[in-house]
C-alpha cells in the first residue's frame, strides 16, 4: 500500500511540467466555466441585479416562468428560425471548405507561392468583426463601391441593398464568416495532412494512383480523426456560429431595423433584454434553452459520429 | 554623522514634499467620471470656457467618456463597473436604486449642502424610482419647466420640437412653390425627385427625429395622446397614426427617401448627407443654432446652399402633444470616490448661477440679461456660435445635464433672426404639455415597463415593414400585422393602467 503512495506520487513528479499545464488549465475551467454555472439558476428566479450576487440564492423562485415567457413571446418563432438557419448555412459552407482549401494547397508545390497563399488566406483571421463591419458598409452600401460598379459596368438598374434587405443577410453573414475564417482553420487541417507519412503516397504512387486517389484514399481518411473532432466542436457551438463562433457579432453589428426579419437571433435578444432592459433572469433562460440545445447536438453528434466511423470525441 | 545628517535632510525633504503635495492637492479640484451616455453627444472632453468655469466655481473636474453604444450603460450596471457620475435618459429607471446610486437628499443632509430642490421636480424624480416604496430621490432630472415658468417665459421661443429644414436655394430654383400645406410640401419633394434625380428629395436618416416633423402634421408626435374618449394611448394605436404611416409609405413609393436611410443609426451619418448636398429636406429639431450651423457646415461644401426651416407646424397640421417633465438625470453611483465633490458639483449646477454658467458663459463677458428676460450675447458668442464645432471647442455650453428647458431656449433664441423665429412659431398655440404624460410612464422594472419595452423593440422593424410596402395591400397588411402585434404584447393592458395613472399624477400634482 505504501509503496503504491509512492509510485504514485513519483510518477505526478516525473510528469510535473505536464501536471502544471493539466491543473492551470483546469483552474482556468473552475474559475471561468465552472463557478459562473451557478449563475444559472437565475434563470428560475425573480432576480434583479441590485441584489447582487447574493440575491442569485435568496431571491424568489418562479420556476419554469421566463422559459415560458420564452416560448410564448411573438419573436420566439424568427429568432429560432434565424439562429438555427444562420448556423446550419454556416456549416454547410464553413465547415467543408477549410478542407477543401488544405487539400488544394497541399496539392501546390511551388512553395512559395503556396506560403504566400496561406499567409494571405488567415491574415482575416485577425480583423476584429468590427472593423469587417465597417469596410462592409463602405464596400456594400448603396453607394459603396460594388453598388457603383455594379451600376456602372449596367449590371443592376438601382443599387442593390446588400445590408439593408432581409433576404440578403445569411448570405452576406456567411460569405463574410467564410473569407475570414477559412484560412485560419485550414491550418488545422494541413497540419493533419502534414503528419501522414510519405510512405503511403510513394506506396500509391507505385500502383499507378492519381492525384484526386491520392486525396480520396490517403489523404482523406488519414485525417478523417482531426475532421471528427472539428466537427464535434462545430457541432457544439453549432448556434454561435460553428467554427469561428461569429453569429452574434455578426447580427450586432450588420443587422439593422430594416434587415431585422432575417438579422434578430437568440444571442442578440439576450443581449438586448438582459443588458438594454435589465432582465437578467429572463435573459439567462433564455440563453439556457441555447446552450441546453448545444449540449444535446454535442452529445448526438458525437454518437452519429461513433456510429458512422468509430470516432468521437468522448 | 556624516549619514545620520543625510538620513534627516531626506527625511525632512521627503515629509516636505509630502505636506506641499497636500497643499497643492486641497487647492486642486477633484477629478471624477463622469459618462455620458449618449452616443450622439457633441463632445467628450471637459475643456472649454464654460467647463473650466463650471470647475472654480463647483471644485470638481470631469474625466469624461462618451457611450460608444446604447447598450453600454447596460452592462457597466450589470457588471458592476458604474464611473462616478452618470448623466442618462435610458437608464434612469434602474439607476434610481439604493443599491446602485446615493440618494441626493441623503447627500444634501449628510454635507450640509444648501440645496433644495422644489417639491414637483423631486416628486417627478421620485416617479422613476426602481422600488415604489422608497422615499429618497437619485437625480433631478433637467429640461423641466413648470406651467409658471412658461407662463412667464419671455416671447418668441418655442420649445424643442421636430422640424424639417430644406434648401431653400433649391427651392427657389424650382418657382418657389407654396409650402403651407401637407399636400404642398409633398408637392415640392415631387418636384425636387423629378429635377434633381442624384438628390434625396426627404433624409429619413436621423435616427433621433426620423419621420417625427410629419408625425407633428397628423398630431401623432408623442408617445401617448389622448383619445375623443379623454383616455391616454399609445398613439400608434389611433387613426391620425395609420394616417401619418400611409404618408410616409407614399413617400417612399414616390421615391422621396431610399430603405437604406432606415438603417442609419447615427445622427452624424444622416447629417453628413445634408452637409454634403445629398439632400433637400433633413429633420432635425428646431433651434436657430442649429439652423446657423446647419447653414454654416454645409456652404464650406457648396457656397450657393441655404438651410431654411419648414413651419413645424405647418397650416393643416394637427397639433403637437408634448410630455416633456425633463428627460435626463444625474446620478452618483455608489463607486464614487468623492460622493461630496459631487453632490455639491451637482447643487452649484443646478443654482440659477450654475444653469446660466452652464448655458449661456460667464455673465458680464459672454452675456448680459436683455429687457427681454433673455441673455443678450457677446459678439464674439454670436459669431462663435454659428460654427458648432467652434462653439463646442471655444465655449462647449454642452453639459445641460441640469438646466432648464427655457435656460437651453434662451441660449438659442436671443440672438436669433426674428423671420427664423415667427416660421418656428408658426401655429404654436397647436402646441400644448401634458408632463402628467411622463410623470405616469411605468416604471421600466415593472410590468407595464417590461410590456412597453417589447413595443419599443418590436416597433422599429415593424415600422419598416409598414414604411416600405410596394402596395396599398401590402401596406393595410403590414398596419394589421403591426396592430395584431401591439395587441399580443399587451397594448390595451398599457393604455388602461396609462388612462388610470394619468389621473393619479393630475390629481397629485393638481395638472
Amino acid at each position: 500500500m505504501k509503496t503504491k503512495k509512492k509510485t504514485k506520487w513519483e510518477l505526478f513528479r516525473k510528469q510535473g511540467a505536464l501536471q502544471v499545464f493539466v491543473w492551470m488549465g483546469m483552474i482556468y475551467l473552475i474559475i471561468f466555466n465552472l463557478i459562473p454555472m451557478f449563475g444559472i439558476i437565475m434563470g428560475f428566479k425573480d432576480y434583479s441585479i441590485t441584489s447582487g450576487v447574493k440575491g442569485i440564492f435568496t431571491s424568489p423562485w418562479v420556476g419554469m416562468k421566463w422559459f415560458r415567457e420564452f416560448v410564448t413571446d411573438y419573436k420566439f418563432g424568427t429568432l429560432v428560425r434565424n439562429t438555427v438557419m444562420l448556423s446550419v448555412l454556416k456549416l454547410i459552407f464553413t465547415f467543408p471548405l477549410p478542407i477543401l482549401f488544405a487539400l488544394m494547397i497541399n496539392e501546390i508545390h511551388n512553395y512559395p507561392f503556396k506560403k504566400i497563399l496561406q499567409t494571405c488566406s488567415y491574415l482575416p483571421h485577425f480583423i476584429s468583426w468590427v472593423i469587417i463591419s465597417s469596410i462592409s458598409y463602405q464596400f456594400l452600401s448603396q453607394s459603396g463601391i460594388i453598388n457603383t460598379l455594379l451600376q456602372a459596368l449596367h449590371l443592376t438598374s438601382k443599387p442593390i441593398g446588400f445590408l439593408t434587405e432581409a433576404s440578403k443577410f445569411w448570405g452576406l453573414a456567411v460569405f463574410l464568416d467564410v473569407w475570414k475564417e477559412m484560412g485560419w482553420w485550414t491550418i488545422i487541417f494541413l497540419a493533419a495532412i502534414t503528419g501522414i507519412s510519405q510512405d503511403y503516397y510513394e506506396a500509391a504512387e507505385i500502383d499507378g494512383a492519381s492525384r484526386l486517389q491520392k486525396i480520396w484514399y490517403i489523404t482523406l481518411p488519414c485525417i478523417k480523426s482531426t475532421i471528427v473532432v472539428v466537427l464535434i466542436m462545430t457541432m457544439g457551438n453549432l448556434f454561435g456560429g460553428g467554427l469561428s463562433g461569429s453569429n452574434f457579432e455578426q447580427c450586432y453589428l450588420l443587422g439593422n431595423s430594416v434587415n431585422a426579419a432575417t438579422s434578430d437571433i437568440i444571442q442578440t435578444y439576450v443581449f438586448d433584454v438582459g443588458l438594454s432592459q435589465g432582465r437578467y433572469a429572463y435573459a439567462t433562460a433564455v440563453g439556457l434553452i441555447q446552450s441546453v440545445i448545444s449540449l444535446i447536438l454535442i452529445f448526438v453528434s458525437n454518437f452519429v459520429s461513433k456510429k458512422l466511423t468509430s470516432q468521437g470525441l468522448f | 554623522m556624516k549619514r545620520k545628517v543625510l538620513v534627516s535632510m531626506l527625511c525632512a525633504s521627503m515629509i516636505g514634499s509630502m505636506m506641499t503635495g497636500m497643499t497643492v492637492s486641497a487647492d486642486e479640484p477633484v477629478t471624477l467620471d463622469l459618462y455620458l451616455d449618449f452616443t450622439w453627444f457633441p463632445t467628450d472632453s471637459w475643456t472649454g470656457i464654460i467647463p473650466e468655469t463650471l470647475t472654480e466655481n463647483g471644485g470638481v473636474t470631469f474625466d469624461v467618456t462618451r457611450s460608444a453604444d446604447d447598450s453600454q450603460l447596460g452592462l457597466m450596471i450589470a457588471s458592476g463597473d458604474l464611473p462616478d457620475v452618470i448623466f442618462t435618459d435610458k437608464e434612469i429607471d434602474r439607476l434610481s436604486d439604493s443599491n446602485l446610486c446615493y440618494s441626493y437628499d441623503e447627500l444634501i443632509e449628510q454635507y450640509g449642502v444648501d440645496w433644495t430642490p422644489s417639491d414637483d421636480r423631486i416628486a417627478i424624480a421620485r416617479s422613476h424610482n426602481a422600488s415604489a416604496d422608497d422615499e429618497h430621490y437619485y437625480t433631478i432630472i433637467q429640461n423641466y419647466n413648470s406651467a409658471d415658468d412658461w407662463a412667464n417665459a419671455a416671447d418668441g421661443v418655442v420649445p424643442t420640437i421636430p422640424c424639417a429644414y430644406y434648401r431653400k436655394d433649391i427651392w427657389e430654383a424650382l418657382g418657389s412653390p407654396k409650402m403651407d400645406t401637407i399636400e404642398d410640401v409633398i408637392n415640392v419633394l415631387k418636384m425636387v425627385k423629378e429635377q434633381y434625380p442624384d438628390m434625396i428629395p426627404l433624409n429619413g436618416g436621423n435616427p433621433s427625429w426620423r419621420f417625427q416633423a410629419m408625425q407633428v402634421w397628423y398630431g401623432v408626435n408623442g408617445t401617448y395622446i389622448f383619445d375623443e374618449d379623454g383616455n391616454t394611448v399609445l398613439s400608434d394605436t389611433t387613426a391620425d397614426y395609420h394616417d401619418y404611416l400611409k404618408c410616409i409609405n407614399d413617400m417612399y413609393r414616390e421615391g422621396f427617401f431610399p430603405e437604406e436611410d432606415l438603417a442609419i443609426t447615427n445622427e452624424d451619418d444622416a447629417k453628413q448627407l445634408a452637409l454634403n448636398g445629398k439632400c433637400f429636406m433633413y429633420e432635425w429639431c428646431a433651434r436657430p443654432t442649429h439652423l446657423d450651423q446647419l447653414n454654416t457646415s454645409t456652404q464650406q461644401n457648396i457656397p450657393e446652399a441655404e438651410w431654411v426651416p419648414l413651419a413645424p407646424l405647418i397650416d393643416d397640421s394637427k397639433g403637437l402633444v408634448r410630455s416633456n417633465a425633463g428627460w435626463a438625470g444625474v446620478f452618483i453611483s455608489k463607486n464614487c470616490k468623492d460622493p461630496e465633490a459631487a453632490i455639491k458639483m451637482i447643487a452649484y449646477m443646478n443654482s440659477s448661477e450654475g444653469q446660466h454658467l452652464a448655458m449661456w458663459g460667464r455673465e458680464g463677458t459672454d452675456w448680459t440679461l436683455g429687457d427681454n428676460g433673455m441673455p443678450s450675447f457677446s459678439d464674439e458668442w454670436v459669431e462663435t456660435a454659428k460654427d458648432g464645432d467652434k462653439m463646442n471647442t471655444v465655449y462647449n455650453n454642452n453639459y445641460y445635464m441640469c438646466t432648464t428647458e427655457l435656460d437651453e431656449l434662451y441660449a438659442y433664441y436671443s440672438s436669433a433672426d426674428p423671420e427664423i423665429v415667427e416660421i418656428f412659431g408658426k401655429n404654436k398655440d397647436k402646441i400644448t404639455n401634458y408632463p402628467e404624460i411622463a410623470i405616469a410612464q411605468p416604471v421600466s422594472t415593472s410590468d407595464m415597463g417590461i410590456i412597453k419595452a417589447k413595443i419599443d423593440e418590436a416597433k422599429p422593424a415593424e415600422l419598416v415593414k409598414i414604411y416600405t410596402a410596394d402596395s396599398d395591400e401590402a401596406f393595410e397588411e403590414a398596419y394589421q400585422n403591426y396592430m395584431n402585434l401591439l395587441d399580443k404584447i399587451g397594448v390595451q393592458e398599457l393604455n388602461s393602467y396609462m388612462t388610470e395613472k394619468v389621473k393619479e399624477v393630475r390629481e397629485q400634482f393638481g395638472f
